[in-house]
């Protein structure tokens, strides 16, 4: 049985790993660069990415090796899209129970590294831990700074109170 | 702010993947309404990513006013507290370009009416004051889509300032009080606005009684669409402008006979002129038979996915003819081809025995089925056996059954080898796939939701067995799931399929209040 292709990626921190091909061409980014160099043993540098995130990320790839891959045209603002909304499969919310500082990594990865479906899973992540909280609730659980003056809050809170929970 | 640079005492700092616009829109799609108006107050970043999706599709256009000043309920619908507020222009600008579609409604879609939404009737007069007033600028300049469902004349007009020329796609829904007069005035309008890259039209009267004036407009309005793809219009108003659009692939319409027009050439001309034509439902009044011979022009619509043909005849096609409309229609899903007036002389319609045709010539695409037949002669089961591999429903109207125990015994055994055991729901009250008021759909409104009869029964109740016990010889396979078989025979006391009942009038003749949505 002959081995199944291999390429190395490295680290921003300097570590490498060795995945299968097909594993490191879930990432869009990955496999364009392969097919714009062809094979090669040099290891491939994500500068953006430090071990632990890679690490994670590749374990992501690995289960979701087989995955079709998900249509370059899906439009996300597409009603049917939209409502699928915050279902993640049991394991990729198991495999994204992280603390934040990681979730974040993982979906800047995600986003830089082209991993589409991981992404997703990263983003609805967010957005269930945004569900139901006030603003201020919101900028507390992300450390964001209100930098709107208090005129201007009273201003965008009145012109879209229309929308709140009634 | 921006790096997570936390060291010591220092506060963590917000964590940077937060405020790059591309992942902010992805994690804000995941969204809803309520949510997003908190996340709008969140920061000035977001401010505007959550803005753009909050506003980007209104279901009333009541937050439009209330940008301008305070609105309320008044004895007419939403206005404003204080006159046509100064209110701040640019503020407004900001907002409303974010509309992409906007949805009014006054009535639910069954017609039921609420007022909640609806707009004080001086209102529209002031938005075109507001349009005219800053020339070339419409009020929502992104609009694509627009929805206005309403029940009174004034609220029809008030679309008008609304649409731009980005509109792509607009779907006019009227309730009840709406005047024939006010549809005249509509479309009028429409002519001068409407841009030809609308891809929907949908006009779609409660009750309308049609008058000259509205034909006459209808054609010079969907004449210069060329981008045409789905246009619904009154039963009375279908002109042979709506078959120029070659992209066009959803029709509803129909015609009175009667009149002069010719089915045949008319379809004829749909066939060549909408090659690309996936649903079609229509509807003649009067004249003569329809014979397959009238609707063989549709057989060039190769990509036929829906037909819906009503008519006030018999449609008796030959095995011959059924199998070239299979052979002509693989992506059919859907068939429905019939006469509603058909029970009033139970010696019309096909009889039941050529289902056996349509099992045959009709791939595994077929889900939905609607015929109407005749009973006189119920044949033994198809030997070799055959069936539909894949209806989900179907939909009869039957010369009567009920009477005759022996024969409903029959009729069932004949059945319940034609038919898959997992036939869906059929009871219904429409003749049409539309997804509101489908022949087919369960639970849909009005006749037909619990009707029964002998045949029901026999089927989903289980008194199948007793009385074909009787019987010789006694039939092994019985459809265990085949429950709703809406077999709505002539005998069936609570309801009245004939069609000639007083609710529901298509012949467009009488008086009558009938529904043509």
């Amino acid at each position: 049985m002959s081995a199944a292709p291999q390429v190395t990626l490295e680290s921003s921190d300097g570590e490498k790993f060795k995945v299968d091909k097909e594993v490191a061409e879930r990432s869009v980014l990955i496999k364009n660069m392969i097919e714009d160099v062809g094979e090669s043993d040099n290891p491939i540098p994500l500068p953006n990415v430090n071990a632990s995130v890679l690490k994670k990320v590749l374990e992501y790839c690995e289960h979701h090796r087989g995955d079709p891959l998900p249509a370059a045209d899906a439009d996300p603002s597409n009603d049917d899209n939209r409502k699928r909304a915050t279902e993640i499969s049991d394991w990729d919310q198991k495999f994204i129970q992280v603390d934040q500082e990681m979730l974040f990594e993982i979906i800047l990865a995600a986003n830089y590294m082209d991993i589409k479906p991981l992404l997703d899973v990263g983003c609805k992540t967010v957005a269930n831990m945004i569900k139901g909280k006030t603003p201020e609730e919101i900028r507390k659980l992300f450390n964001i700074v209100n930098d709107f003056t208090p005129e201007e809050e009273a201003q965008i809170k009145k012109e879209n109170e229309w929308a709140e929970d009634r | 702010m921006i790096e997570s640079t936390h060291s010591g005492l220092e506060p963590r700092a917000a964590h940077r993947v937060l405020f790059i616009i591309e992942v902010l829109m992805q994690v804000l799609r995941n969204l809803g309404k309520p949510e997003l108006a908190a996340a709008a107050l969140t920061c000035r970043t977001w401010t505007d990513v959550a803005l753009d999706m909050l506003w980007e599709e209104l279901e009333s256009v009541c937050p439009i006013m209330a940008l301008l000043g305070p609105i309320s309920k008044h004895e007419n619908g939403w206005d404003w507290d204080s006159g046509f507020p100064s209110g701040d222009w640019t503020r407004f600008s900001s907002y409303v370009k974010r509309v992409r579609s906007l949805s009014y409604c006054s009535a639910d879609e069954n017609g039921g009416i609420f007022f909640s939404g609806q707009m004080s009737s001086g209102v529209p007069a002031r938005w075109l004051h507001y349009v005219a007033s800053h020339s070339g600028q419409y009020l929502l300049p992104q609009i694509r889509k627009i929805d206005w469902n309403c029940c009174e004349d004034n609220e029809l007009e008030m679309i008008l300032p609304f649409l731009s020329s980005k509109i792509k796609d607009i779907r006019i829904r009227t309730w009840w009080d709406v005047s024939p007069t006010a549809m005249d005035r509509i479309l009028k309008a429409l002519r001068g606005v409407l841009p030809s890259g609308v891809r929907v039209f949908h006009f779609i009267p409660h009750g309308f009684r049609p008058t000259e004036g509205a034909s006459e407009h209808m054609g010079p309005l969907i004449e210069p669409l060329n981008e045409l793809q789905d246009l619904r219009v009154p039963y009375h108003l279908m002109v042979p402008a709506m078959f120029k659009p070659s992209q066009l692939r959803a029709l509803e319409g129909g015609c009175d006979l009667e009149s002069g027009i010719n089915a045949n050439a008319l379809l004829s001309q749909l066939a060549d002129t909408c090659p690309l034509l996936e649903d079609l439902r229509i509807m003649f009044w009067g004249g003569s038979n329809i014979d397959f011979t009238v609707i063989r022009p549709l057989i060039r619509c190769s990509k036929l996915r829906s037909l819906d043909m009503e008519y006030e005849r018999a449609f008796d096609p030959s095995p011959a003819e059924i199998s070239e409309m299979g052979r002509a229609w693989r992506e059919l899903e859907a068939l429905h081809i019939a006469s509603r007036r058909l029970y009033n002389d139970p010696a019309l319609g096909m009889p039941v025995g050529l289902l056996v045709a349509f099992a045959e010539s009709f791939g595994p695409k077929l889900r939905k089925l609607g015929l109407y037949v005749n009973t006189h002669d119920i044949p033994a089961p198809p030997d070799p056996p055959v069936s539909f591999p894949n209806l989900e429903v179907l939909y009869f109207g039957t010369s009567e059954l009920d009477s005759d125990k022996a024969k409903v015994a029959k009729a069932s055994l004949f059945l319940s080898e034609l038919l898959p055991k997992k036939v869906g729901p059929t009871t219904s009250h429409r003749w049409s796939w539309e997804t509101e008021q489908s022949v087919f759909d369960p639970g849909s409104r009005g006749w037909g939701g619990d009707s029964w009869n002998v045949l029901w029964r026999m089927l989903s109740q289980g008194e199948t067995a007793d009385i074909l016990a009787e019987l010789d010889p006694v039939p092994q396979a019985l459809p265990g799931d085949l429950e709703e078989i809406d077999w709505t025979g002539g005998g069936g006391e609570e309801i009245d399929w004939t069609g000639g009942g007083e609710e529901f009038d298509w012949t467009g003749g009488g008086d009558e209040e009938f529904v043509v949505d």
